[in-house]
């Protein structure tokens, strides 16, 4: 397996603080990883960087030996932790709108999904619930058969039955030629689909590895190895 | 299907798949479910049940023929013995337990024995 | 970048189309108000009749700013708000969706400046005394071709200025500060730094570049507006100065957007 996301010394650097300081990591073909941490530990950050939306202070990122840009955008299914359509569109509208502007979005693997989301296309996204509009906008993620899937906490606002429709469809889904970065803070209902694992803290790498290796040398799962690595961070808050 | 996060899955898929063989629900020169029909089933990473049937293909248990399939390897003795293996541990695990709650070896066997006789079959 | 365009205008419909109908409405409502006027008389001086294409043309100037200032308020929110994640996650490059965003306020000024025009001559010809005047010219008016190079002129210069104003808000984007109002200030002050500088500059271009003139005679065709200003010139230095400006701020802006994106 070839790598597909390879991280290399990569900073960002803001005013004030730095958001990444030296992160370097791969990510395999056919992967899924798990990009763990407490809020403001630079998930999101990282996450931009490889959809091309911010840009490095220094270090490379190269995703299929490409550095962002328009090459990667075209591959890469960036999914935001907000929701990014326009209220003005219907679900059948931006679905037409991600059909237009990427080459590999499957209109017929869209309808599927908005059948098992129980969505329509002729709602309008003003009219839907969050947890809907999470749905709609996880359908034309995964409608789309990119290289890269990047998930910033798919799960918010989504009741466990959801829950179970988006993990069934992400199994249903999983291609050997594609790889995906999860960001989430329910560590414990989604830990059973990483292969791999990187804990940030504070923009540092604090821990990374095979998912199934960190369990049997801790002898705990990956939700309880995340209190071990961040549990003395929020005594010191005491 | 639950498991328990604390350890590795896959190691915990493969044991599965060693009772359905003991049993008899997977019988010898069965094909398994493909990778991602049992992930599917399973609800986990595919990789990890990729991982299950390498790790089971190591131990003699499957053969993977490419293209076709995982199947069931072995024969009648092999699936008893296993079966015994299994067992074994089970009672093993079990007794253990009591012992360290205190039974002496003859009120085990008797609560064994009960406990057998009044088991669903 | 054309696709971007169509899915914008499809999302400004119900602005531009409310926009539209009130100034329709209220052309109308001053056409039928001029119409139910009696005949002009000696020494009945009636406000109405002497300003009715002039509320209609200031009219139009207002709904002209107006809308600019919907297009700055969407360029920085679709951008830079949750829509920029949609944006600036597809495939293109900068200079396609700023590119997009000049397409509409081409469009955007060209349909205030005909949509101005046909209302105020529509009045104009309405208006008793005026309209048999000016009736008679306006077919050769609106083939006056200094007419259309003066509006011309106009147009580059404040698409130019809209332009300067994307670089700003842009710029104020790519600055490495994590904090967002330090960014709209700083571009806020770019932006008038620049303008202000221009003008300046502009002006004492004229002076310098004196040679630099063209001779219009827009209204040469309406003998009633001209009177006895039939020629008018046009110094060069300044409208040349912000369409360079203009032109530099498109290709900085795109760059920026390429290569140094802060989202």
């Amino acid at each position: 397996m070839s790598e597909l996301v390879e991280v290399v010394h990569l900073t960002k650097r803001y005013l004030t603080n730095a958001a990444l300081a030296d992160i370097s990591f791969q990510l395999p073909e056919g992967h899924i990883m798990g990009l763990l941490g407490p809020n403001g530990s630079g998930k999101t950050t990282l996450m931009k960087i490889l959809g091309g939306l911010l840009y490095p202070t220094s270090g490379s990122v190269f995703i299929d030996g490409v550095q962002p840009g328009i090459q990667t955008k075209a591959r890469v299914s960036f999914l935001p932790d907000v929701n990014q359509l326009n209220r003005w569109m219907s679900v059948g509208e931006a679905g037409d709108f991600f059909h237009d502007f990427y080459a590999d979005f499957e209109p017929q693997r869209f309808e599927g999904l908005l059948k098992v989301m129980g969505l329509r296309p002729e709602q309008k996204i003003s009219s839907l619930s969050k947890g809907m509009i999470e749905k709609a906008r996880l359908s034309l993620v995964f409608a789309r058969k990119a290289r890269l899937y990047i998930l910033d906490e798919p799960f918010g606002g989504l009741d466990p039955l959801a829950r179970r429709q988006i993990l069934d469809a992400l199994v249903a889904d999983f291609r050997s030629d594609a790889s995906m970065l999860v960001s989430t803070q329910m560590v414990g209902e989604v830990e059973r689909f990483f292969d791999d694992v990187v804990f940030l803290g504070s923009g540092s790498i604090v821990l990374s590895g095979d998912a199934e290796d960190l369990r049997a040398q801790r002898n705990a799962s990956i939700e309880e190895i995340y209190r071990e690595v961040y549990g003395h961070v929020e005594t010191r808050q005491i | 299907m639950e498991f328990n996060d604390k350890a590795p899955i896959y190691v915990q898929i493969m044991d599965l798949i060693k009772q359905r063989i003991a049993s008899g629900e997977l019988k010898v020169g069965e094909q398994l479910p493909s990778v991602r029909d049992l992930a599917g089933q399973l609800v986990v990473n595919p990789n990890t049940v990729q991982r299950a049937y390498v790790e089971l293909e190591r131990e003699g248990y499957v053969d993977t023929q490419r293209g076709t399939g995982t199947f069931v390897l072995g024969d009648r003795g092999a699936v008893d013995r296993l079966r015994e293996r299994l067992a074994c541990s089970a009672v093993e695990a079990c007794v253990a337990t009591l012992r360290s709650l205190g039974y002496s070896p003859d009120e085990i066997a008797a609560l064994a024995a009960a406990a057998a006789r009044e088991a669903q079959p | 970048m054309w696709k971007l365009v169509r899915y914008e205008l499809r999302g400004r419909r119900l602005v531009s189309t409310i926009g539209l109908i009130s100034m329709a409405a209220l052309t109308l409502y001053l056409a039928v108000r001029l119409m139910e006027l009696p005949p002009y008389t000696q020494g009945q001086p009636d406000t109405l009749v002497s300003g009715a294409p002039i509320i209609m043309a200031w009219c139009w100037i207002l709904f002209y700013l107006v809308v600019t200032v919907i297009n700055i308020f969407t360029y920085t929110q679709d951008l830079y708000g949750d829509t920029g994640y949609l944006v600036f996650s597809l495939p293109l490059t900068g200079a396609a969706i700023l590119g997009s965003r000049l397409v509409l306020l081409v469009l955007d000024t060209l349909m205030t400046l005909l949509g101005g025009m046909a209302s105020v001559i529509i009045l104009t010809l309405l208006t008793p005394g005026l309209g048999s005047q000016v009736a008679p010219h306006v077919g050769r008016f609106l083939l006056t071709g200094d007419y259309w190079l003066m509006c011309l002129g106009v147009l580059t210069v404040i698409v130019s200025v809209m332009m300067i104003m994307f670089f700003g808000v842009t710029f104020g984007k790519t600055l490495p500060s994590a904090k967002k109002h330090v960014s709209s200030v700083a571009s806020a002050v770019l932006i008038i730094a620049v303008l202000l500088v221009s003008a300046r500059v502009g002006i004492a271009l004229n002076q310098v570049f004196a040679g630099w003139k063209i001779t219009l005679e827009p209204w040469s065709n309406l003998a009633i507006l001209a009177g006895p200003h039939a020629e008018m010139e046009f110094p060069l230095g300044f409208p040349l100065l912000f369409l360079a400006l203009g032109i530099v701020s498109f290709l900085r802006t795109s760059w920026l957007m390429d290569h140094r994106l802060n989202f």
